[in-house]
């Protein structure tokens, strides 16, 4: 029996997994929530996942369903346990110790280890339920591993060994340079005794709190020495820990070294996910749409950036996004810095991990899966030959269109701001008639407002706060705003009215 | 042994003022109360204040503390001796743990020996101290920690604290029981106690039929020097721990009972100084029923009186079943004066002080929060009526039935009417909620608002105005008046009368 993947459902495809990020990937703002995400882990092959879009539903769903069971934590607690007991285990074998009893010792740890940490793993998820595919199947293998006759006889030998070892135990004193060692035993524990002494002074009843000591210490030479003439106590008891050493040496099993590798990707970009969700964002599981159906995202947001306003502490807005079916071209505008650009980068976002089937920043969305993502966005460089800036420009919008599908998704941000008004005016409508003509899907942020009233078009726009019009509200919404009044209004926002206070006031 | 001296000083109640600390002392300008009360010492001042701020948890702590404190205004002496060996040792412990700090579990061990040898010596002069005066106290307070330390901390526990102290210079060497783990590791080092002697003839022949290995560190090995003494560390980490912690536990049992002290002495200064002036003392009853009585007579604004060092003019008072207070009139007619004296009262009290009345009786406050108008306050713009709400609101979080609010001028960045507005409600749902309220203003509407209000009775004082204009600074019950009296303080001012500025 073999475990292939918890990345792609079987037959696990010969993927071609791409070394470089998409184009759009900078203007997303993708390239920081990935660097960020791997913060740690650079080097390992999870970064290229990230620039591997699936293109098949199924294979979203593979993953997505992961997801979803890990969202339960009956399941993702242990795997998180085994994951944690598995990175130990490698790194004990990887060590590099020199004096012999030490290194059979740690070997004899993992070996321990690694058996626990597989039978813990399956006792706990053992009886859960699992929608996926890929813990299912994982979950069928371990349990056919765990009684293979190999295994068994590998666990049972380091249960001997281990109970041998740990049951020697010796005297030592210390003094000025010299360390002795028998079998000759002490008297019992006096720290206890004089703990006792002092009791009467504690706040609290109990024993102390255990200062946590490092358990692994760094093992040296005098440790080493003194282990060596302990053997000399004990020879029995040391042969028998060399020979299970001579007799396991390669004990990790290649499935479930795969799985371990595989289920990082998942580990870390919840981790991600979770940061921001304990800042009071959400993410989810999208459905998924073909082109031209209805989508829709609510309390979505640009994750590069909430990352970057959780780290102050400062709220994030999030945006709601609709589509009805047949609705295909957004135009956003609105004031500068009235939060437009994170808007377009939130529906990239959205519709780029949506195709990794991992979860997306808002509460709940249906995301049309699309087969390729175009973006232009505007640099802030500055050009000194408008001419051919504006052409540089259309040249690449006249690519991306003759590229795109109408199961493409098109971003276009802030073209056109060199030109004046009335020529944006005009090149925008005649590249907007284009766009729906091609009826892709298409996100246009533009400072041009009579862009959005164009035939075919669904207007956005950023919104103010009607008392505070100098204060930008970065609510980008399809429809008017209501205001608000003033005097007690302001007593309102702080919960001072009467009622408020009569639900606020403690009993 | 718990002190209790206090009863639960160090106890949260539900109620503390820390947060809102700034506010309550420039409010109720307790700055000179405290400074009376440390007399110099900061230590003093900044436990009085924290008592102060931090109430009592119940009337039975109060009346608790009242008689600790009537013991020490009959032991002033002893009290002050008492504090001050408390602070000599405190000071020597202080410069003896700076460098017993995170060292390791070996150089702990040897710091912590020495300094628990003088701190015992401590221990017993001040249990010799108090135990030679017990006939003197009283309080259940005091007799009960002279009871504790006889008992607790008595001569034959001392001295077999030194005992162990000794064992643990470890003169002979460091001896353990080793286990190994299941890595072959040195899993678990016990510390084992220094056999004198041979014990039984068992133990003699076993040691003899066992072998024995040394070993010895090579000279100018220094890293399997470190690793001895790592080994070392391993073996005494944990009783390190334990005499770390009795070390703390030690220090913290005297900081406590000079925390303690401390108030005693804080009081005492504050006693001394308000009886030279002549200000009327009392303590406190407190009364919880009939609901919201409050009830006092010659009632002082303490930092008043030891600023100018003179006996202020005192109000009196009596009311029951009213938990709304409106206080209006003229303008610098002594009505924030008698405002801070009874939130300075009421704190008093319920930190089981004595108060500056020749009686006063009232139910005990959960909390008293003020919400002062700043001073610097002077322009009416939205920014201020924002900062205000933002502290109401923040008072609102802590407030619960029993809770005192002291209001002064608030809302006063703002028109009337919309201040008359906000007021209304927040005092209407306050004083629903069972809160009481003592509201000093000259919004008018308001103040009409609750005369015709019957289900809300409020009472409604007054500073005191002569016929022919003049102030007596006393506040006194009255219908609400109906004019302001800018008017006239200007006309004091300026010299000159001006009828369009006091218009009502």
């Amino acid at each position: 029996m073999k475990f292939e993947s918890l990345l792609y459902r079987r037959p696990v495809p010969d993927v071609s997994v791409a070394n470089d990020a998409p184009e759009f990937f900078r203007d997303a703002g993708l390239d920081t929530v990935v660097k960020e995400m791997l913060k740690g882990h650079e080097g390992s092959n999870i970064e290229q996942l990230f620039y591997s879009p699936l293109a098949d539903a199924d294979d979203i769903h593979y993953r997505q369903k992961i997801f979803l069971d890990l969202r339960n934590p009956k399941i993702e607690k242990p795997l998180r346990q085994f994951s944690e007991s598995y990175r130990t285990i490698l790194s004990y074998l990887e060590s590099d110790i020199s004096y012999m009893r030490q290194k059979e010792g740690l070997f004899l740890y993992s070996a321990l280890l690694y058996c626990r940490c597989l039978r813990n793993l399956l006792d706990d998820i053992s009886s859960v339920d699992l929608v996926s595919e890929g813990l299912s199947d994982f979950r069928d293998y371990l349990s056919w591993y765990l009684s293979s006759g190999d295994y068994m006889a590998f666990q049972s030998d380091a249960e001997t060994v281990s109970q041998v070892i740990e049951q020697i135990v010796f005297q030592m004193t210390i003094k000025g340079d010299t360390i002795t060692v028998s079998r000759r035993l002490g008297s019992s524990d006096y720290s206890t005794e004089v703990e006792k002494a002092f009791e009467r002074f504690r706040k609290e009843a109990g024993p102390l709190r255990q200062e946590s000591k490092d358990a692994w210490y760094s093992r040296g030479h005098v440790e080493a020495s003194v282990l060596e003439l302990v053997a000399r106590l004990y020879r029995k008891e040391f042969d028998l820990l060399h020979s299970f050493y001579i007799k396991h040496r390669n004990f990790l099993d290649q499935s479930i070294d795969r799985f371990y590798r595989d289920i990082q990707f998942y580990f870390l970009y919840l981790e991600y996910t979770r940061y921001l969700e304990g800042k009071g964002l959400s993410f989810c599981l999208p459905l998924l749409v073909s082109a031209h159906e209805g989508t829709y995202c609510r309390e979505g947001f640009d994750m590069a950036l909430a990352a970057k306003l959780a780290k102050e502490n400062r709220k994030v807005v999030t945006n709601d996004f609709q589509l009805a079916e047949g609705e295909e071209v957004i135009v956003v505008t609105g004031p500068n810095q009235g939060g437009k650009t994170t808007f377009a980068r939130q529906v990239v976002q959205l519709h780029y991990l949506t195709r990794l089937g991992v979860p997306v920043p808002g509460r709940e969305a249906a995301v049309r899966v699309a087969d390729f993502i175009f973006s232009h966005f505007e640099r802030g460089e500055n050009v000194e030959n408008l001419r051919g800036k504006l052409e540089d420009d259309l040249v690449r919008i006249r690519d991306i269109l003759s590229r795109c599908t109408d199961k493409s998704l098109v971003i276009i941000n802030e073209m056109l701001s060199s030109t004046s008004t009335k020529d944006a005016m005009l090149i925008g409508s005649r590249i907007i008639e284009k766009i729906v003509e091609k009826r892709c899907m298409c996100i246009y942020v533009t400072f041009v407002d009579e862009l959005a009233k164009l035939r075919g078009v669904v207007s956005y726009t950023c919104q103010v706060a009607l008392d505070e019009p100098q204060k930008r509200t970065f609510k980008i919404l399809r429809g008017q705003p209501i205001g608000v009044g003033h005097a007690l209004a302001l007593a309102k926002k702080y919960g001072l009215t009467y009622s408020d206070i009569l639900k606020r006031v403690k009993q | 042994m718990r002190l209790r001296l206090l009863n639960n000083v160090n106890g949260a109640t539900d109620h503390d003022l820390t947060w809102c600390a700034q506010d309550v002392i420039r409010d109720l300008d307790l700055g000179p109360v405290l400074e009376v009360m440390g007399g110099g010492d900061e230590f003093v001042k900044n436990v009085c204040k924290e008592i102060l701020l931090n109430g009592a948890v119940d009337g039975e702590t109060v009346v608790h503390r009242q008689q600790v404190l009537k013991d020490s205004v009959k032991n002033k002496t002893l009290i002050a001796d008492l504090y001050s060996l408390l602070t000599r040792t405190m000071e020597e412990a202080r410069r003896q743990l700076f460098w017993v700090s995170d060292k390791s579990p070996a150089s702990v061990v040897f710091s912590s020996v020495r300094v628990l040898e003088t701190y015992f010596g401590i221990i017993d002069q001040v249990r010799d101290m108090l135990t030679s005066a017990s006939a003197n106290f009283e309080s259940e307070g005091f007799k009960t920690l002279i009871h504790d330390l006889e008992y607790h901390m008595g001569r034959d526990y001392t001295n077999a604290i030194r005992r162990h102290l000794s064992e643990l210079r470890l003169e002979k060497g460091v001896h353990a029981i080793v286990r190994l783990g299941k890595a072959a590791e040195f899993a678990e080092f016990t510390l084992s106690k220094q056999t004198k002697g041979a014990v039984n003839i068992a133990d003699i022949l076993a040691f003899r039929s066992t072998k024995e290995y040394k070993w010895t560190l090579p000279e100018r090995d220094e890293s399997g020097g470190q690793e001895m003494e790592y080994m070392r560390n391993r073996i005494l980490e944990r009783v390190a721990g334990v005499l770390k912690s009795a070390t703390d536990d030690v220090l913290d049992f005297m900081s406590a009972l000079r925390k303690e002290v401390a108030f005693c002495v804080g009081c005492m200064n504050l006693w001394d100084n308000l009886s030279a002036i002549g200000v009327p003392l009392s303590f406190p009853n407190v009364r919880e029923q009939p609901e919201y009585t409050i009830g006092f007579s010659c009632l002082s604004e303490v930092s008043f009186a030891l600023r100018s060092r003179s006996k202020p003019v005192c109000n009196s008072l009596r009311a029951e079943g009213k938990a709304l207070f409106i206080i209006s009139g003229a303008n610098r007619g002594g009505k924030t004066v008698f405002l801070r004296s009874i939130g300075q009262a009421l704190l008093m009290m319920w930190c089981g002080m004595f108060v500056a009345a020749e009686n006063f009786e009232c139910s005990l406050p959960r909390g008293v929060y003020t919400h002062f108008k700043r001073e610097e306050d002077k322009t009416m713009t939205m920014g201020k009526l924002d900062e205000e709400l933002a502290r109401l609101s923040a008072i609102i979080d802590h407030v619960s039935k029993g809770s005192v609010v002291l209001f002064n001028e608030s809302f006063s960045s703002t028109y009337a009417r919309e201040a008359s507005e906000i007021a209304g409600q927040v005092v209407a749902a306050l004083v629903e909620k069972g809160v009481k309220l003592f509201f000093v203003t000259h919004l008018y509407e308001l103040v009409s608002l609750f005369r015709e209000n019957t289900k809300m009775p409020a009472v409604f004082l007054s500073a005191e105005r002569k016929e022919d204009g003049a102030r007596t600074f006393r506040i006194l019950e009255a219908t609400p008046p109906e004019t302001s009296f800018a008017g006239d303080v200007y006309a004091k001012v300026f010299g000159e009368h001006n009828t369009d500025l006091g218009g009502a």
